[in-house]
Parts: C-alpha cells; structure tokens; sequence
C-alpha cells in the first residue's frame, strides 16, 4: 500500500525540497500540497490521504493548530510536524496538538525513511485495534439479536 | 667585654696620696694585685667530636653540662648503657656511646623485551643510602646532638654481568655498549635500550606500471586523460620489485617485513599477460590504487531522451548534449552529460558529472553503496545466525540417530528450533522475505534469497525442512554477504553540476556545484558539499562540511544546512537571514545577514561570524 501523502509548507522552495526528500522514498505517493489551513482542509476532505507533514509556522497562519484540527476531524490521518526550530517546547506541543511525529529541519532521505517505518508501524497498531473493535462490535451485535429473537 | 670587667674585679688596688705643686693631696689608686670579688666558678662542659661525646666536670660551684640527645630511628645514646632521649645530665664518669645506623643503598635491576620483540629496554631502580655524622661541638655548657646526613650512591653493576644475564634470559642482537655502561653506572633510577634486533631490509613491493597512452582533453574534469582504449592494448607492465631480507627479533626469530601496500583488483576488462595487463574489450581506462579495468563507454553523440528508452550500461555513459525529459540513465561506471538534465534520472556508480545545469531531474552517484546500506546489517546477522541454527540442528540430528521414531520428527526439527530457541532468525528471515527496502527490484541475487525464503522457510513448508535445505540457504546468503561487501567497500563516488534547480541529488562522496548555485533542491552527501555560488532554499546536508558562497536571500527565504558529523564544519561568504545551520546538535538560525561565518561542531570552540 502506498502512503499517500499531503505536504503544507507556506515556502514554495521548502515544499519542493519537501517533495523531492518525500519522493525518494518508494512507497510514498505525493497527491497534493498546499500552502495555507484553507487549501490544506480541502485537500484532505476528498478522504485518499494517509499522511499529512504541516510546517510549524504557515505564514501567519499556526501550523499547531492546524494540526489540532486534523487530528480531531481525520483520527486515520498520520501527521507529521515539520520545524526549522528544534525545541522541547515545540516536541511537546506537537504532541499535545495530535501530531504522530516531529521532524526537524533540513530533512535527509534517511529521515523520510524512517518517517515511513514510523508510519507503517502505527497503521499496523490502527489497524489492528480497529479490527478488535470491529470484531468485539460484531459479537456485540451478533448477542443482541440472539436475545431479540429470543424475547421474539 | 666580660672579660675585660672580670680582670678589672680580679686586679688588686692601692690607694696612696701625693701632693702637688699646689699643696692639695690627691688619692692615687694603683693597682697592684687582683681583687677577688666573686668566689672561682669552672662550669663543666661537654664536646662532640669524632662521633663521640666528652664531658669534662665542673670546678668549684660550677654547673654540670647537659646533653639533648633527640629522638631518632638512626641515632641512639646509651649513658652507662642505658639509651637516654631527651635532656640528660652528663658528667665525666659517665659511660657515653653513640650508635650511628646508616642505610645502605639498594640497586635492582631488570630486563624486558619491548612489545615488538626487537629491543630489550633495561631498567635500574636505585634508591640511594645515607650516611649520617654528628655535628662537632666544642666545650660548650648545653648541646642537642645534631646529624649531618651524607647521600651514599650504590656500587656500579659490572657491565659483564649484565652482558650474562641477556644471554642467560636468551636475549640475542646487538648490545648498545655505551648506553649499557651509563646504566651500570646510574646514580639514579633510568631506563634504557641496551640490546636491538636486526629489522628487516624492506624491498620493493610489486606494482603495475602503466604504460605512455595518448591524452586527451576532457572538458568535464579541466584535465587530459587517457583517450579511448582498444582491445589488445598493453595498458601496464608488472614491476616485480625487490624481496625484502628478513631480519631478526631479540629472542632470535626470523622477522619479515610487514606488507603495507596491496596490489589493485583486476577488472573484467584486463588480463595478464606475460607481466603485462592486456585489455580485453574497448573502452576507458581505470587506472587506481584499487582497481585497475578497461570500462566500456557508451558515448552518444546527441540529445538524449526519453524516445531512447532506459538507458543501462554497464560501464561509462557519455552524452554529447542534453538529457532532455523523461529519460533514464544508470551506468556501473561514470555517466557524463555535456549539456543540461532536464526532468530525468541519472545514476553513476562511480559518479555523475553534468556541464550545465540539471533542472527537476534526479541524480544518484555510488547507487549501489545506498542501496545495500539499510540491508547490509541484516544480511551479516542473519548470516551469523543461520550459521548457529545450522550448528545446533546438526547437534541435534546427531542425538536423534538413537530413537526409532526419527524419521517421523526429523523434518519437523527445524521449525520447532526455529519457533523455540532461534526467533531472531525467524525474525531476519521475515524481513528479509518482506524485502521493505525493495532491493529485490534491481537485485537478482537478493531476489532469489527472497524466493527461496518464501518457498521454503515460510508456513508450512517450513515441516520439511533437511540439512540440505539449510546448507543451501546458508551458501546463498554466504556469498551474497561477500558480494554486498564488495558493494560497500566502493570508492565513493562524486557529483559534479554547474547548477541545480528543484532537483535531487544524493552522492556517496562529494557534491561539487560549480556554477550559479542550488535553487529549491535536496542536496545529500556522504563526504561534503560545496557550492560556490548561492544556495536559496531547500536541504543540503552533508557527513563532513559544507562550503557555499551565499546562503538564502534578503527577502529571508528558508534554507537549511546540516552537517552530521560533530566534528564537521559549515563556512559561508555570505548568510542572509532565516537560515538554518546545524552541525552534530549544534543549531544556528540568524535573524540578520552574517558574513564569513565558519560553524564548528561542539568539539570546537571556535565558531565565528562577522554581522554586517
């Protein structure tokens, strides 16, 4: 499966450096970047991306926030925060905004590398919770109409 | 003074009258015997002399002298044999001795061989004696026995026995004999090397010569090199050189001399021939410290692009234009291009040089050292760990000969050995089955491991698994192990382009931009970077250093810098503002422009910028 990916960067040099690091890697498809909160949400309503690196500061515009946004509206969304300062304060926040992971800039192949192990290791724990949670909804479901049919 | 008023005391006197001439009397006093005013005292007193103590007594009421003899390990005074510290009444009587006890000086001696065997280092410890003395004194009421201490040096060694005890410990060489007797005769603890072996005379090693080839320009490295090879040509001649005289160590072992320099590998293109390398195809020459081969070359003498196909050779690839969109280039050798790449992919084993600009296009230089990087720690572990699986299946096999239901459970062995006591083989197999860095794709040898693995060692296949299986298995990666060191041992391959525009370069050495500088590009070395003219935006990082002329622009584009290595270093001309520097953990980020900034590692203390 290929990880499709959205990148938002203010600077139109930086998302293109972002874009060629991204692009080396194999399995990783860029389908769309922006650069704004505005051009960002829209991209992402059409529901084919797995991946979304923000830039810390977008112009004037506050890439924590952003990410609080996606993180609340689109939970299977991987989001990566990307930041020329690397800061405690700014790890924490990320975090604290719903981001998976933080990458200091410049960026190297190997970063997006391991962005990508990062990335396939939380889909398979995604994956497998949900599939828990589908399985237990099921049984759930299943006992429910056993006891209809059964008061029936 | 006291002496003078004693007399005076002591004189006797007359006092007589005589008139003068006036008729007054005058009292003379004369004198004319002493006058005993104070009764005779004689105090008695005491000398040191000759390490021995004399007393004399006093006369009449004078006071007998006192002796302090002090508390010392070296010195003891016995008065009429009873040993006295402290302040003692003496008197002539008395039976003073006084025991002096010297320390005598010690020398050891001893012999080692150096870590080499060729010299034998001499050491002698001496720890000098002392000699004491007491201090004269000379009639005198009170004295505290005082101690002159004299410095004893040891007797000298005999240089003969020294000269024994080298043969006696079966030392052999030449004995430096002027050193040796400064030893024998030290004064003082040293050290010294008294006996050498004989080094080994170095001869010459052999080497390839090459031979006179005729040159040309290349405009591409601003230097002449040797034109095009033709099958047949003599490239070099074997320079057998001279063998080297062994020499011997201290114990009389023959030494040789250690060889230092290797001869170079032989490519597929050469042969040797009667000491001669011949070349065996047309082609360039590869003349190196390592390697020695006639590469094929692929010049083509136009415009390249994508109406060309994929272009993959093995050997030199030349463009005599411009590698216009959509082509694809990957060469085992150097690829070339006199011109510009515009929207293509261009891989050089062992470099890419590019005239002019390369413009959304992709470079990748030492293609093969990138991608075995991720994969060769897993195939040396998985080979290690095979080894030891292999080992204990055999082990195994050898205690089952004995029980009657052997055959029913022997192909059974290896999977519960697996799934019991070697998961982390399970494991490296899984991966290297999975093949996530996608190695199987342009790798044929790596593919066939991949194959196998899913057919043999996966599900259920993995219930029939013999010895055969695992030797096979174990040969496979065996030899790609060596293979991909072959990869990795590679010299690191450069790239060379006047100008980068929103492109991506990734070199295993050195990235050089010559012209106008780096615009919107990923830029990513092994060895360093430099870039002369202006880099705006985009990444560079690099192992060792970067060197560029203007970093970012005044209206503060975003540029980043970084330099892995905490050892490593970042010069700049000029830096504008809003840029990034980093090296090892060390981060800058400027708010004004700098000039001439030089950022060391954390190892140095000496970073520096010039605001303007």
């Amino acid at each position: 499966m290929r990880i499709r990916t959205l990148i938002v960067d203010d600077a139109t040099e930086t998302l293109e450096a972002l874009m060629l690091v991204y692009s080396t890697q194999r399995d990783v498809e860029i389908v769309g970047t922006a650069q704004c909160r505005a051009d960002a949400l829209q991209r992402l309503r059409s529901g084919d991306v797995n991946l979304v690196s923000i830039d810390v500061q977008l112009g004037r515009e506050d890439g924590f926030q952003l990410c609080s946004e996606i993180s609340q509206s689109y939970p299977n969304v991987f989001i990566t925060m990307c930041s020329m300062d690397d800061n405690e304060s700014y790890r924490n926040l990320a975090t604290r905004s719903g981001a998976h992971h933080f990458l200091a800039k410049p960026m190297s192949q190997d970063d997006a590398a391991k962005l990508t192990s990062y990335f396939r290791a939380w889909e398979n724990a995604r994956l497998t919770e949900q599939r828990v949670l589908d399985e237990q909804t099921e049984w759930i479901e299943s006992l429910l109409s056993e006891m209809n049919n059964a008061n029936s | 003074m006291i002496h003078k008023v004693m007399d005076w005391f002591h004189k006797s006197v007359r006092v007589s009258s005589s008139a003068t001439r006036t008729g007054a009397s005058t009292k003379i006093v004369e004198i004319v015997e002493p006058v005993a005013l104070l009764p005779h005292v004689e105090h008695g007193t005491i000398s040191v002399s000759n390490n021995q103590v004399y007393v004399t007594n006093p006369e009449g009421e004078g006071s007998y002298p006192t002796l302090t003899v002090p508390n010392l390990s070296c010195l003891d005074v016995f008065v009429d044999g009873v040993k006295r510290v402290g302040r003692v009444i003496v008197h002539e009587d008395q039976d003073i001795q006084v025991a002096i006890h010297d320390v005598a000086p010690t020398r050891k001696f001893s012999l080692k061989a150096s870590a080499d065997a060729m010299e034998v280092i001499a050491r002698t410890e001496v720890i000098p004696g002392e000699s004491y003395r007491l201090v004269d004194a000379t009639s005198v009421r009170h004295t505290v026995l005082a101690l002159e201490t004299r410095m004893i040096a040891p007797a000298p060694l005999e240089v003969r026995d020294v000269e024994v005890q080298l043969h006696s410990d079966g030392y052999h060489g030449d004995v430096d004999d002027v050193r040796l007797k400064l030893l024998c005769n030290a004064r003082k603890t040293q050290e010294a090397v008294i006996l050498r072996g004989v080094p080994a005379t170095p001869g010459k090693t052999p080497r390839y010569m090459p031979v006179k080839l005729p040159k040309v320009y290349d405009p591409v490295h601003r230097r002449m090199r040797i034109s095009s090879i033709s099958m047949g040509s003599t490239v070099a001649v074997l320079d057998r050189g001279l063998p080297s005289v062994p020499g011997r160590d201290v114990f009389g072992n023959e030494v040789s001399e250690t060889v230092r320099t290797r001869m170079p590998k032989l490519g597929q293109g050469v042969v040797e021939v009667n000491e001669r390398l011949v070349a065996v195809r047309n082609g360039r020459l590869l003349f190196t410290d390592t390697l020695i081969d006639v590469i094929p070359e692929l010049v083509v003498y136009r415009d390249l692009s994508s109406k060309d196909g994929k272009v993959e050779f093995d050997g030199n690839v030349v463009v005599w234009g411009s590698v216009l969109d959509g082509s694809f280039i990957k060469a085992t050798g150097t690829v070339e291009v006199h011109g510009r790449v515009l929207c293509s992919t261009i891989m050089g084993e062992r470099g890419v040089y590019v005239t002019d600009s390369m413009i959304g296009s992709r470079a990748i230089s030492g293609h093969s050292k990138i991608l075995y990087t991720p994969v060769q720690s897993i195939v040396k572990e998985c080979l290690a760990a095979l080894q030891r699986f292999h080992r204990e299946y055999v082990e195994f096999v050898a205690h089952s000969k004995s029980r009657f239901d052997r055959r029913t459970y022997l192909p059974l062995m290896a999977d519960v050995l697996l799934k019991k006591r070697h998961t982390n083989l399970e494991n490296l197999l899984d991966r290297l089955a999975t093949d996530p860095d996608g190695v199987s794709d342009v790798d044929d040898r790596y593919r066939q491991i991949a194959v196998e693995i899913r057919a043999k060692w996966s599900g259920i296949q993995r219930t029939n698994i013999f010895d055969k299986d695992i030797v096979f298995l174990l040969q496979l990666v065996e030899e790609y192990n060596g293979y991909v060191e072959t990869m990795m041992t590679a010299e690191p391959a450069p790239i060379s382009v006047a100008s980068v525009t929103s492109s991506s370069l990734r070199a295993t050495g050195r990235i050089v931009v010559t012209g106008i500088g780096v615009y919107a590009s990923s830029l990513q070395a092994n060895d360093s970077i430099v870039a002369r003219g202006t880099v705006r935006g985009g990444f560079l990082v690099a192992e060792k250093s970067i060197r560029i002329g203007e970093l970012g622009t005044p209206a503060g584009i975003e540029s980043s810098v970084k330099v892995c290595n905490p050892a490593g270093k970042i010069g700049i001309k000029t830096r504008h503002p809003n840029t990034l520097l980093q090296v090892g953990n060390q981060r800058s980020r400027n708010q004004v422009t700098e000039y001439r900034t030089l950022l060391k590692g954390d190892t140095y203390a000496n970073s520096y910028a010039y605001r303007g």
